[in-house]
């Protein structure tokens, strides 16, 4: 039998290379977490037991013949719900899609499926990923691994609790906001948000495209890598997809590490703060030079992003029309059964972005609100750039506080939003960005720090983050999720 | 009242490239619904658009053949409105940097060479067909989604408002679909939507600086219905003017039937597209290097064309007929330059003759064999007189029917004309001693008559005679 505690993706392909036991006994070791965890953490939308064993078997043919394909060939990974994968459904979380199924892979499920990476299910998401919380979600909510009585963070939600409590060793979410970093904080798990256009978002269903990034979740960073290597590079079906090469920084005492001043101000807990703090002590430990930097824009991130990611939105859920596909209300005329589809089919928080971004694009209000943030973001770019010319690496709080309870945020939008402040900012200036865990707070809840770095330095970051997690040694794994909420 | 029409015409042009706008899928017409579709054209959710370097390459060449300033930042917008066959419910188009400003297009019409101004050219992707039960969209049961279209690279080409007449309109889309024709990027069909025009019309009284209030007339791809849709528009505002009525802003369309504009229902207010800048796509950089290369691809314009023949001795009416002919005519015309030395008759019996004969015959082309040469030959033996013309065109017919020499043909049948002058003179002279009254009218002023004796000259002939010739010696015995 396979000990899935703490169990990474090196581990377990070290324990198949070995034979120390089959790719079939780690994926139905994967079943048997969900079979116990599912009816309390409600990570997946779905899970593909059969194709699953079929394809764990597959790659245990391979590993007798000595064909195995690399790292991730019979690893068990988890998919967001909102990336396609082909013959099954993909929902977003929203009854618009229920009955939608993919007819094409996307590019990093292609990617993955080349290298023998065994899917075993679609996680759960705020409905098109536009929350903090999976509260959003149109198939209820996911639950915390570390207390099920905690949210666990979202949009990716669905894919932190999978990987924290086991299910998978890797999943892969996308971050718009901070939607793979702060539920991976909250979840206690690593969360990696690579450069924009390093990773195709080709079968990714857009929410906002200039800022949406697939990545990794895992429980190292070292595994994060090993995920990012597989699926990032260029691909000709996504425009913004870059041909660049990587830069490397340097990933050991000589690296310099910036504080970011602004994101360790008000609106941080102030154990968070302590326990960012501690973090720093550590490095100072070893070395490193460690100066306090400002990014006075991030103040105006929250503002920024709410004016770009739901102007973006409106367009990119316009093609939800009951049409073509989806769900169809039928109506009189065709503008009718789209307008009632639309009702019936998207939730609160979706139509309310759709409703800011389609106002901030209108005729009259283009240049005093969405031509604005375009600017704002750009003056973002450059002082990121700026602060880039003095230091290697940028380290702060992920999240501002620690995972939140069920309803706590949802009577107040602005409040949910305000968990995405010190993750927003790397995606306005498409940047990469980790969450790696820390610590647990006296609630038993886990902390985690961020770091930042330039643009396509995303495997000096990664590099980073391992020799910053082997000082940090944080070894717990969740337990409370055994018991009902 | 005298009321001054002005109008001006927004054309979008299909282009031919392999491949659609911003995916890979196959730009063909077919009669099978919804054949040519992928992820990205169909708007699946997660499927993205990547340009296609091709058409922006057309658009470019179109660009630079109107004369306009290429913008150096490319950049695509979204168009915002929800319709049934539009399947992402935005159109990927241009909107503050489309690639082609401020151009023009040298249009013949009225027997005059003028310039059309040209605003802009931009690029965008066409949308999906809708099928409306029955035809007609209010009285539908249903309506039927044909995709195939849905990505096809469309170019757009707006012209300021300075065409005054249907005629000029008809002409300026005669010289566009000719100009798309030669620099290779469109098939110019109009009967296969290749290209489809919507007139902006607007009537003022006379002396009055502003002009009037702008109609649209939207998606022709006929000229009749074009000429004929401007003509009732402008026709219908005046009379409104004159009888002291609003003419209100909107939308109509040719009713093809009725033969009249019918104003189709509009929305309140003017439409908002929210066009922001397409987050998919990058900008475009149409930097000087680009440019340059596709200036390299530039053929010889419709009008330089017109301008090369007009110096080479046509007159611009015949110019523009050869410039606005079927390909094959054009280059079988190019042929006889070279291989004749009479532009004229090159003109005449490529435009003229052949394509009379060959429309008897029903035919739609030349046949393969008939070519610069042969013809060019045939053209020549009629030049210099060897056959008459009316044996040349006798040639002209064995030479549709089959591969033949028309200099042979023109010596085995007996075509061949004297050009003995010594034994033309001498028979000239026998036909005056006998016609002293006929000589006598024609000193007087009788020209006609000189036709007549041509023909007495002939019959004494047991050969061909040359009749130029003979015309020319009984002119210089009795009049010079």
């Amino acid at each position: 039998m396979v000990d899935y505690n703490n169990l990474t993706i090196k581990e377990a392909h070290e324990g198949l290379k070995n034979k120390s036991f089959t790719a079939l006994e780690l994926i139905e070791e994967s079943f048997n977490v969900a079979a116990n965890s599912e009816s309390v953490l409600h990570a997946h939308l779905l899970l593909m037991q059969d194709e699953a064993l079929a394809n764990a078997k597959e790659t245990d043919k391979r590993i007798l013949k000595g064909e195995m394909l690399g790292e991730l060939d019979g690893i068990p990974i988890s998919v967001k719900d909102n990336m396609n994968l082909k013959g099954y459904g993909t929902t977003c979380s929203s009854k618009i899609l229920a009955n939608y199924i993919s007819p094409y892979d996307a590019t990093v499920i292609s990617k993955l499926k080349d290298k023998g990476s065994v899917f075993i299910g679609k996680t759960n998401l705020d409905e098109f990923a536009m929350g903090s919380s999976t509260e959003n979600s149109a198939y209820g909510p996911s639950r915390n691994p570390w207390d099920p009585d905690y949210v666990p963070g979202g949009s990716s939600g669905g894919s932190a609790a999978a990987v924290s409590v086991g299910t998978a060793l890797g999943s892969l979410g996308s971050d718009t906001g901070g939607s793979i970093r702060q539920p991976a904080s909250f979840c206690g798990v690593v969360g990696f948000k690579p450069t924009y256009g390093t990773v195709s978002r080709y079968g990714l269903i857009a929410f906002a495209s200039s800022l949406d990034q697939i990545g990794p979740f895992a429980k190292t960073a070292e595994d994060t890598k090993i995920i990012y290597e597989a699926i990032s590079g260029y691909d000709t079906r996504d425009a913004t997809s870059l041909k660049l090469k990587q830069r490397k920084l340097p990933e050991d005492k000589s690296a310099k590490v910036g504080i970011v001043k602004e994101l360790m101000e008000d609106g941080i807990a102030d154990d968070v703060k302590s326990e960012v703090e501690k973090v720093i002590r550590l490095l100072e430990k070893q070395g490193h030079e460690i100066i306090e930097v400002s990014l006075p824009m991030t103040k105006m991130a929250i503002s920024i992003y709410y004016l770009i990611a739901p102007a973006e939105c409106s367009a990119n859920l316009a093609r939800f029309d009951g049409v073509r596909y989806g769900l169809r209300i039928d109506g009189k005329t065709s503008y009718e059964m789209t307008e009632k589809t639309r009702a019936e089919g998207f939730g609160d928080e979706v139509k309310r972005r759709i409703l800011l971004g389609t106002y901030a694009l209108s005729a009259g209000y283009y240049d005093a609100y969405y031509g604005q943030a375009l600017k704002a973001r750009n003056q973002v770019v450059t002082e990121f750039k700026d602060v880039f010319s003095k230091v290697d690496y940028l380290i702060s709080p992920t999240t501002p506080s620690t995972a939140f309870k069920f309803g706590e945020k949802t009577s107040n939008p602005l409040e949910m939003y305000m968990s995405d402040l010190c993750t927003i900012p790397a995606n306005l200036a498409g940047i990469p960005a980790i969450s790696i865990p820390t610590g647990l707070d006296k609630e038993g809840m886990p902390y985690s720090v961020q770091f930042m770095s330039p643009e396509l330095t995303d495997i000096s970051l990664l590099n980073f983050s391992s020799y910053v997690e082997k000082l940090i040694s944080f070894k717990d794994t969740p337990t409370k999720w055994r018991r009902e909420p | 009242m005298n009321t001054i029409p002005t109008i001006g015409m927004e054309t979008h042009v299909e282009l031919n490239t392999d491949s659609k706008m911003f995916c890979s899928c196959k730009v063909e017409y077919s009669s099978n619904p919804n054949q040519y579709l992928c992820p990205t054209c169909l708007g699946l959710p997660g499927a993205l658009p990547v340009p296609n370097k091709k058409a922006i390459e057309m658009i470019t060449l179109l660009s630079l053949s109107l004369g306009c300033t290429i913008t150096e930042k490319g950049m695509f917008h979204r168009k915002n409105y929800f319709y049934p066959d539009l399947p992402k419910n935005y159109q990927i188009s241009q909107f503050d940097f489309p690639v082609g400003t401020e151009g023009a297009l040298e249009i013949f019409s009225g027997g005059e060479l003028s310039d059309v101004e040209i605003e802009r050219v931009h690029m965008e992707e066409d949308t999906g067909k809708s099928i409306h039960s029955g035809g007609r969209i209010d009285a539908a049961e249903y309506t039927l989604l044909d995709f195939n279209r849905s990505g096809v690279p469309l170019v757009e080409i707006v012209t300021k408002p300075v065409i005054s007449n249907a005629k000029e309109a008809v002409a300026y889309i005669e010289e566009l679909r000719q100009l798309v024709i030669d620099i290779g990027i469109s098939h110019g069909k109009l009967e296969l939507g290749n290209l489809r025009f919507d007139a902006n019309i607007s009537v003022a009284k006379e002396g009055e600086k502003e002009l009037g209030v702008k109609v649209e007339i939207k998606n022709m791809n006929s000229l009749k219905s074009l000429e004929r849709a401007i003509n009732y528009e402008i026709e219908r505002q005046s009379s409104l003017i004159d009888n002291n009525e609003l003419v209100i802003q909107e939308t109509r369309h040719w009713d093809e039937k009725v033969e009249k504009t019918i104003s189709m229902r509009t929305k309140e207010g003017s439409e908002d597209y929210r066009y922001f800048s397409d987050p998919d796509i990058p900008n475009m950089c149409l930097d000087k290097n680009f440019v340059i290369r596709v200036e390299e691809l530039l053929s010889e314009l419709p009008k330089d064309r017109r301008s090369r023949y007009v110096d080479l001795g046509l007159s611009l009416e015949e110019s523009n007929h050869i410039v606005k002919s079927e390909e094959w005519v054009r280059s079988l015309f190019e042929e006889l330059l070279v291989n004749t030395s009479s532009i004229r008759s090159a003109y005449l019996w490529s435009t003229g003759e052949l394509l009379g004969q060959l429309r008897k015959l029903e035919i739609e082309s030349k046949p393969d064999h008939l070519n610069g040469e042969n013809l060019g030959e045939l053209i020549t033996l009629v030049e210099e007189g060897k056959i008459s013309s009316s044996a040349g065109k006798e040639v002209l017919s064995m030479l549709i029917q089959g591969d033949l020499s028309p200099n042979e043909y023109a010596i085995s049948n007996g075509l061949i004309q004297e050009s003995n002058e010594e034994e033309i003179e001498g028979l000239v002279s026998k036909v005056l001693d006998n016609n002293p009254e006929i000589v006598e009218r024609i000193r007087s002023g009788e020209d006609k008559l000189i036709s007549y004796l041509v023909g007495e000259v002939m019959k004494q002939s047991s050969s061909s005679l040359n009749p130029g010739i003979v015309k020319e010696i009984i002119v210089n015995k009795t009049i010079k």
